[in-house]
């Protein structure tokens, strides 16, 4: 007689078997008593535990799986921020810290902190122009913040769109230079008097822009993945069009004698 | 339960790699994505141990918060959520363990009356998880997550690090034991 299968009944009472493995398991009961005996107990055994029609967390709603998710990211300790995520100043700030430089002022420290910045941003410093750095405050801030969603929209949706062709990686150079642009721009338009929500916004954006500039030249699936959530969880296309549509409002009412 | 026999969030090793050295060094981001992609799976498997909804969404979180802290020890020998599993089976355990205690305490002091008026389906449904939780700490995770989890047996032995053949020898023994103690509680409510 074959050897034992009662190991195998689990996996064959439950159809896993492959129809060569079932097979040999049937010519083996059809000899052994006891083995039929093990499988009619397995079946029975089976047969009192309940099988639920749905997994519990089907049973929770949307809402609460949207939510949980942030629950959890709530309760995460503070960390220092990986260094890809940093923000230049934080970087001359880091690089200043790391040198053991005592306590500097007046122009020394300024030099040091261009020098620093110099090496730091290297060559993937930008040099492009932004049309709103020079702006003046006041009214034109909101020329500016129009601007400056308006090319953030852009560049989002292409990036939420984006997708690499068969085999090939994701090319985000260019995305990442426009971002680099449109950081040194929020920098700009934070210190300009726009209304809390606007603020909110810009800031937002900038934490996105920062992300995008720091993916990985190519092959950054995971940084490309988490720039996306970013965009989706904080509805950032939707919050742009909203405040666009604001100013255009504003800018009309203006326009009107 | 209906499951399909892998554990259902497939994502890609190369991404998941990524994500979790992101998270190492502090991205709460990162870390929320594999969070996403896990937490139904790891809920279900808390929900099998706890059997409510309050406690397997208070052990699922404590779970990831668990498995962010411990994400410098995780050394990928298995896929992150057969070791999230891990974690979340042990925590579940201890809850349902705590819940056992607290209820035995509590039908102790009221001097509870035999539950005589209760739904038949209630009363089945008591037994069940009875005779489960009298089984010995292993046959009663082989049997929960072989066969109300529908995980495999080769993912059973990876988050119980134990080998297959063990997972079959406990499921099996497990079952038994399972439909004796079901016997006897059913006749002895008769």
């Amino acid at each position: 007689m074959s050897r034992h299968v009662r190991l195998q009944l689990y996996e064959y009472a439950a159809g896993e078997l492959s129809p060569p493995e079932a097979r040999q398991c049937e010519e083996h009961l059809a000899l052994c008593a006891a083995c039929r005996e093990e499988l009619r107990e397995m079946q029975e055994a089976l047969a009192l535990i309940p099988r639920r029609a749905t997994p519990p967390s089907e049973e929770r709603d949307k809402g609460f799986w949207r939510s949980f998710a942030a629950r959890v990211e709530e309760r995460l300790p503070a960390t220092a921020r990986p260094p890809a995520f940093r923000g230049v100043p934080e970087r001359i700030a880091s690089f200043v810290h790391a040198s053991r430089v005592p306590l500097l002022a007046g122009s020394g420290a300024l030099a040091l902190a261009a020098i620093a910045a110099i090496i730091l941003l290297g060559p993937h410093a930008e040099t492009v122009p932004s049309p709103v750095a020079e702006a003046p405050a006041g009214d034109s801030a909101a020329v500016m913040l129009h601007d400056y969603l308006r090319r953030s929209q852009v560049l989002l949706i292409g990036v939420e769109n984006a997708r690499a062709e068969e085999g090939a990686p994701l090319d985000f150079d260019l995305e990442r230079r426009q971002s680099r642009a449109l950081v040194s721009e929020a920098r700009v338009l934070r210190e300009q008097p726009l209304d809390a929500r606007s603020a909110r916004l810009v800031g937002d954006l900038q934490k996105i822009m920062i992300q995008l500039a720091n993916t990985d030249r190519r092959h950054d699936a995971a940084g490309v993945a988490i720039v996306r959530s970013g965009i989706r969880q904080n509805n950032l296309l939707f919050k742009i069009r909203m405040t666009e549509s604001v100013l255009d409002a504003g800018f009309a009412e203006r326009r009107s004698p | 339960m209906v499951r399909p026999p892998q554990t259902g969030h497939a994502m890609p090793a190369d991404e998941e790699r990524q994500l979790i050295s992101r998270a190492r060094t502090g991205s709460h981001g990162a870390f929320r994505i594999l969070v996403e992609r896990h937490m139904k799976h790891a809920y279900d498997v808390a929900f099998s141990f706890v059997g409510n909804h309050d406690d397997a969404s208070d052990v699922t979180q404590e779970a990831f918060l668990r498995a962010y802290g411990a994400l410098s020890s995780f050394r990928e020998e298995a896929g992150f959520g057969t070791w999230l599993h891990r974690i979340v089976m042990n925590l579940a355990m201890n809850r349902a363990k705590k819940n056992r205690t607290r209820l035995a305490r509590e039908v102790d002091a009221a001097e509870a009356p035999a539950a005589a008026g209760e739904p038949e389906g209630e009363d089945l449904r008591g037994h069940i998880e009875r005779a489960l939780h009298e089984l010995p700490t292993l046959q009663r995770a082989v049997v929960i997550l072989r066969t109300m989890d529908g995980l495999s047996t080769k993912q059973v032995s990876n988050i119980l690090r134990c080998s297959e053949g063990t997972v079959k020898t406990h499921l099996f023994r497990g079952l038994r034991k399972m439909k004796a103690k079901l016997e006897f509680l059913q006749e002895d409510a008769r």
